[in-house]
């Protein structure tokens, strides 16, 4: 969307309703961090601009185009956003500001060719490797090769089938998190398998605004889905969680998901998992924008945590009004320059409940506030996914993958 | 009382409590009184009009979530529009919205019942609705809700104009001093009536009252049956006038969106230092968030 005429009666109704209270200048990650962003900015300058071209005959010209440098809606505000939902959550009008932002991003990534940064080079490697860095699609499970993972067959039956997600596949760090699931998914004994098949669902690439290459790759994935037999998926990124359930149903991909913080919660009630109980770590948990606000999920994280006998601390700004890490809508790919980065604000506010532990669910959200303990130079508190901590209850550390 | 003024045959309530209708009103600004009334709800409707244009302009479609659900839609009008429980996620500003809302809807009733006791009940049926202790209940819920409208305003003024958080910086409003004016006027008008007219069941009306015991207290018969029936007149007048209204956008002289509310408060580019091409220092960027602030108050006039 470049133009007003562009949107639909119900984008310019939610732009019309702006108030202009400015609760989402108040909850914007990306203001906060003094990026060029501001949401209240952006909904009440298209508000204005609405308001003048309404006498003018839209059909025909559409209007202004009212984003570029220098215009009402400027990239750089653009590609601030984290998708992360809290303007969204904050407004009483409730404008689809995220919406809009996206529907923005998407004419400049493909109407005018000018992704942000070196998001360009991402997404040729999520085309060409079926992941963002461009790693080999063959070493795609060597996470795992010390543990005899089970890969799904057809014509066999599953209870569920473990979407492992680029960033555990492929970052050191987080692969400790794919081998804490399975270490609790053998302990449950659940008969799940992992897909050979798996590949980018390009879901930072949609919200950077390449749809042709999200759509591309959602179909590529419902038809690699399609083949296997499975009750349900189960994803520990909130990312792929988000998009295979909300997402995919529009590609003819329609199953039940579960995030891993939740498949753990109910294997612990119905008594599948046991954890040995007694004093786990004092974990300040950080709620994570695609689980939280988009799915709803407030308590299964924390559940999970509780399992492994932890002393829970909520932080100032969780659950809906969780901060974000600031890795959300792309940005994990690409830098741009501001006064304090997203992920230092939050991980100041999360050391200052003094923890042992950041607990996560999600692992764009381990790797920034892990890079934000690093720039703080913080090396006593650990940032862990739910799963490792609870893994860490049962069996001590986990081990890395050889 | 000089009973042979026509004008205030209307403040009497000799069969008991009666809604004293145009009590001091003189033909000539009842006149005025319908006449602008009619005026006034054409410009609302051409107001509407014009939304409702701009959002028709769009193109069609709406998402799924937006469609059908109708039961599930209408609770989700009484908890976030009727019971304000958004706006309420934030204490204050949650508080006085709701007393805003609150008190408008409920003088917006009270207003309507007026009109309909008058033009509809009088004329078509020759009786009165709003007499008896149904008036008298009408009085006292309707003084209430002006209270709470106006302490709620008053708080909206502090946080907008005093305590000024830059996020609730945009236009300045005429609305909400409109809206203080309406308030302000229509006790002050009550308490004149009933100190010029005064009636024994006066104490439903308790703000009202209120202040008609003030004029008791400071003025004597002499002030209450001269300049005060002049004030009550004129500040009825303005109660009339002051109803609120908003400009569409802050200028329509010119097509450039900077001339429209809130862009006027973006900083100028010369401020704009601090774009992520080329990042400022951290006190460049307090600097310009600093300017375009004042300027949006500087914009007043």
């Amino acid at each position: 969307m470049s133009r007003l005429g562009e949107l639909t009666w119900k984008q310019r109704l939610g732009v019309d309703s702006c108030v202009r209270c400015g609760r989402c200048e108040t909850v914007c990650p990306a203001y906060m961090s003094g990026s060029p962003l501001n949401p209240k900015q952006i909904i009440a300058g298209l508000s204005d601009q609405l308001r003048l071209e309404v006498d003018r005959p839209l059909a025909i010209d559409g209007g202004d185009v009212v984003v570029g440098d220098g215009l009402l809606v400027t990239p750089d505000a653009l590609w601030g956003c984290t998708t992360c939902m809290a303007c969204v959550q904050a407004c009483p009008a409730f404008i689809e500001i995220v919406d809009d932002i996206v529907d923005m991003r998407r004419y400049l990534t493909l109407s005018e060719g000018a992704p942000p940064g070196t998001s360009a080079a991402t997404f040729k490697n999520m085309e060409r490797a079926g992941n963002p860095w461009g790693y080999s699609p063959d070493d795609r499970f060597a996470w795992g090769a010390d543990l005899d993972l089970p890969f799904a067959e057809r014509g066999q039956h599953y209870e569920v089938l473990y979407w492992v997600g680029c960033s555990a596949a492929y970052d050191k760090r987080n692969q400790r998190i794919a081998r804490s699931v399975v270490r609790l998914l053998r302990e449950a004994g659940v008969r799940f398998a992992v897909m050979r098949e798996e590949s980018c669902t390009c879901e930072s690439a949609r919200r950077l605004g390449e749809e042709y290459l999200y759509q591309t790759a959602a179909q590529a994935n419902v038809e690699n889905l399609g083949a296997y037999t499975f009750d349900r998926v189960v994803a520990h990124c909130p990312h792929c969680f988000n998009t295979i359930r909300n997402e995919y149903p529009q590609f003819g991909g329609s199953y039940p998901v579960v995030h891993h913080s939740q498949l753990i919660d109910e294997l612990v009630t119905s008594g599948r998992l046991h954890p040995a109980g007694g004093a786990g770590p004092r974990v300040a948990f950080h709620d994570s924008c695609y689980l939280g606000r988009y799915n709803g999920e407030f308590e299964a994280p924390r559940a999970t945590l509780r399992a492994a006998g932890v002393d829970v601390v909520e932080l100032p700004r969780s659950r809906a009004e969780g901060l974000c890490c600031g890795g959300g809508g792309g940005k994990m790919w690409f830098e741009a320059k501001v006064d304090k980065d997203v992920n230092v604000i939050r991980m100041e506010e999360a050391l200052a409940a003094r923890p042992d532990v950041v607990g996560v669910a999600c692992p764009f959200c381990l790797t920034m506030l892990d890079s934000a303990a690093k720039s703080l130079g913080v090396d006593d508190v650990k940032v862990m996914d739910v799963s490792e901590v609870l893994v860490q209850a049962i069996d001590g550390p986990v081990s890395p993958a050889v | 009382m000089p009973p042979h003024d026509p004008t205030l045959t209307a403040c009497l309530q000799p069969t008991g409590p009666l809604r004293p209708t145009f009590c001091n009103v003189p033909e000539w600004a009842q006149v005025t009184l319908y006449v602008a009334g009619l005026l006034a709800i054409g410009i609302f409707a051409y107001g509407i009009y014009r939304h409702w244009r701009v959002w028709m302009a769009g193109q069609p479609g709406a998402p799924a979530r937006n469609t059908g659900r109708w039961g599930e839609r209408a609770g989700l009008v009484a908890r976030y529009v009727l019971g304000q429980s958004k706006t309420l996620e934030r204490r204050y500003a949650g508080l006085f919205h709701t007393g805003i809302l609150w008190g408008f809807i409920l003088l917006f009733i009270g207003t309507a019942l007026a009109t309909i006791d008058w033009d509809v009940f009088r004329l078509f049926f020759a009786t009165r609705l709003l007499g008896g202790p149904f008036y008298l209940g009408y009085e006292a819920v309707l003084d209430t809700a002006g209270l709470v409208f106006t302490v709620g305003l008053l708080l909206a003024i502090w946080r907008r104009y005093v305590t000024a958080p830059h996020h609730v910086l945009g236009a300045w409003d005429f609305v909400i001093w409109s809206l203080v004016v309406v308030n302000v006027t229509g006790f002050v008008v009550e308490g004149l009536r009933l100190a010029i007219a005064p009636v024994a069941w006066g104490g439903y009306s308790w703000v009202g009252q209120g202040l008609a015991n003030l004029v008791f207290a400071f003025g004597g018969a002499e002030f209450i049956q001269g300049p005060a029936r002049s004030l009550h007149l004129w500040l009825w007048l303005l109660h009339a006038a002051a109803a609120p209204r908003r400009r569409w956008c802050s200028s329509r002289r010119s097509r450039s969106p900077t001339r429209c509310t809130w862009s006027r408060c973006r900083p100028t580019p010369s401020s704009r230092t601090s774009s992520p091409s080329e990042p400022g220092p951290r006190s460049s960027r307090s600097t310009s968030r600093t300017p375009s602030s004042s300027a949006c108050r500087g914009s007043a006039s």
